[in-house]
């Protein structure tokens, strides 16, 4: 069934993000330390390691944002949804998701054109990668954000109509 | 036109919309409102790639969820137990340090409440603390080691005021010390009055709690050390602090597995990573036009005309920063609000350092009040109480956290003496 399909592609795309979050951090993890023990015990250092750990801070910025709105465990004011009966709730959810999908697409566009411009000047951050590389994650980031709260819309829609599509079950617990 | 964006995009956020979205909508709003390419917005956020101390964000709170689902919560409770646990009030005061620790490393997420609330209620519970009481003070604890090193909330206001993180981290130490003191007092009251039940004081129990925490109690000295040592920076002790506690839960205590519990609790932890630093970025955009529009110099132009003294300022800013903390999370407080009443603060004489302490006790309150204070919410979910029973509980601690925030607001010293003593003079 479609349903089935859409949830093997969300679940294998899930999969990579957080690959790529847990990645990176360790990442950024071990050149931050390796930089501490050759500092202090060889006087010497890695070169890029601050300008590496800075802009790895920006993905994992984006794919944590990521994970939070397929979770949707975005910090927000929730003191009104917790007042409200179930199907008011539903409803509110279906039009906040709307307005959070077109505000992404929005800022997804904007980055777009930045990242187009810094295309353009072509400048190098390190070790051969180029600015525009690192700063595609913004636009990329938006879109997908967008891109998931679209799906929440239409699966919301189609489970009024088809009351069987389960809710998709968060990841695992978080903080919140 | 312009108006009925702003107003639908207030009443979104009002109604449960994510803040990012509120505060990169405001942006694009306003960006496009004074005619300026909306790609200004994104400029404006990968700022966030220039500023160092961000590192220190992701890799403390990963530490922090680390320990936190290991067996630590409980050793450290043991350990405080050994220690306190004949005084009387005694274990509500181990509740208060255990709490501490973990609210200074977690970013005061409600972690706290998670990891150590379950454990702690029943015991409390069992030593005859009352329900209230107990309740009471494991609300106000998910949020009490917020003004100690390296709290997420601490880092954050170094980045939004320009101030730097290491005297920050300092000046925490003294007024958080003093909120513990407080509270404790107040425990020792109730635990000498209603009688509860103590442990006999045993140098043999203190030894084997020791022995079994002993790799996590000097892990505060290691970061404040080498920071204040200058071995490292506060980014890079961050670093350090991961590479410690991995070690230490993978292969001392061995109380994590390598391949699935630590890839899981990376990717939960970057959740509320990721989720507070989008909104520091697109909450970017919208400060650089506030500054811009020069906003904080309209305000202080007309608080000059009503305000004369610094005392009376500090009155109203206190006001300001609790209704604030009953509104919004203390994450984007922090970030919308600091940047508006930071130039009014330098006007009236109140040094940047003292007003974050002042601003993250304010909010600290602001945990434990409705309509939104988070701990109330995760409290009522950890221990299965309404919120309004919450509400009364956490009362009593919340006048003794007024007290203590009257005292840390109106005697700058208990927050800029270390600053003073470490780092000589401050400007």
């Amino acid at each position: 069934m479609i349903v089935n399909f859409f949830r093997f592609i969300d679940r294998a795309f899930a999969w990579i993000v957080q690959f790529l979050l847990v990645a990176i951090l360790i990442a950024m993890v071990a050149v931050t330390f390796s930089q501490v023990i050759l500092r202090n015990f060889f006087q010497s250092g890695i070169d890029w390691a601050e300008v590496g750990s800075r802009h790895a801070v920006l993905w994992i910025a984006f794919l944590g944002a990521m994970l939070a709105t397929r979770a949707r465990q975005h910090l927000n004011i929730d003191a009104m949804t917790r007042l409200l009966p179930r199907r008011a709730r539903n409803a509110l959810r279906v039009f906040l998701d709307a307005f959070a999908a077109a505000i992404c697409l929005l800022l997804a566009k904007a980055a777009l054109t930045f990242v187009m411009e810094e295309y353009a000047m072509g400048g190098d951050l390190f070790l051969g990668i180029k600015e525009w590389m690192v700063q595609a994650i913004i636009p990329f980031g938006f879109a997908m954000m967008a891109l998931e709260y679209c799906i929440g819309v239409v699966l919301d829609i189609l489970r009024i109509f088809y009351p069987e599509i389960q809710r998709r079950q968060p990841m695992a617990e978080g903080g919140r | 036109m312009t108006w009925l964006v702003l107003i639908a995009l207030i009443l979104c956020a009002a109604c449960g919309a994510p803040l990012f979205v509120f505060f990169g909508g405001l942006a694009l709003l306003l960006f496009a409102m004074v005619g300026i390419d909306t790609s200004a917005v994104i400029i404006e956020m990968y700022r966030m790639a220039s500023a160092p101390a961000l590192v220190a964000i992701p890799l403390f709170t990963f530490a922090g969820y680390l320990m936190a689902e290991s067996k630590t919560p409980e050793r450290l409770v043991n350990l405080s137990r050994a220690l306190f646990g004949w005084m009387p009030g005694g274990l509500a005061i181990v509740s208060l340090i255990a709490c501490a620790f973990f609210t200074a490393f977690t970013g005061a997420s409600g972690v706290t409440i998670i990891a150590l609330g379950g454990l702690l209620y029943p015991i409390l519970l069992k030593e005859k603390y009352s329900e209230k009481f107990s309740l009471g003070l494991l609300t106000t604890s998910g949020s009490i080691g917020l003004l100690f090193p390296p709290s997420l909330p601490l880092i954050l206001y170094c980045i939004i005021a320009r101030v730097n993180v290491d005297d920050l981290f300092l000046a925490g130490i003294v007024p958080g010390i003093l909120l513990i003191v407080l509270i404790s007092l107040y425990s020792i009251y109730t635990g000498a009055t209603s009688k509860v039940e103590r442990e006999p004081f045993s140098l043999q129990n203190i030894k084997k709690a020791l022995l079994d925490a002993i790799f996590i109690v000097p892990l505060p000295i290691i970061i404040l050390g080498g920071i204040y040592g200058g071995i490292f920076t506060a980014s890079e002790a961050a670093a350090v602090t991961v590479v410690y506690v991995l070690i230490v839960e993978l292969f001392i205590y061995r109380d994590l597995k390598m391949t699935t519990d630590v890839p899981r609790i990376a990717a939960n932890s970057m959740i509320l990573v990721g989720g507070v630093l989008i909104i520091l970025g697109c909450a970017l955009g919208l400060t650089n036009y506030i500054v811009d529009a020069e906003v904080p110099a309209k305000i202080i132009e007309f608080m000059r005309q009503h305000i004369s003294s610094k005392f009376t300022f500090l009155i109203i800013l206190n006001l300001c920063l609790l209704v604030v903390g009953c509104l919004m999370d203390i994450f984007s407080a922090i970030i919308v609000v600091v940047p508006l009443i930071l130039p009014i603060a330098r006007e009236f004489g109140v040094h940047p350092i003292h007003l974050g302490i002042i601003f993250l006790t304010n909010l600290e309150i602001g945990y434990s009040t409705p309509p939104v204070g988070l701990n109330l919410f995760i409290g009522s979910y950890r221990f299965k109480k309404t919120i309004p029973e919450l509400c009364r509980a956490s009362l009593p601690f919340l006048i003794v956290l007024l007290i203590s925030l009257m005292i840390i607001t109106y005697v700058p010293d208990i927050s800029l003496w270390l600053v003073r003593l470490f780092r000589g003079s401050i400007d």
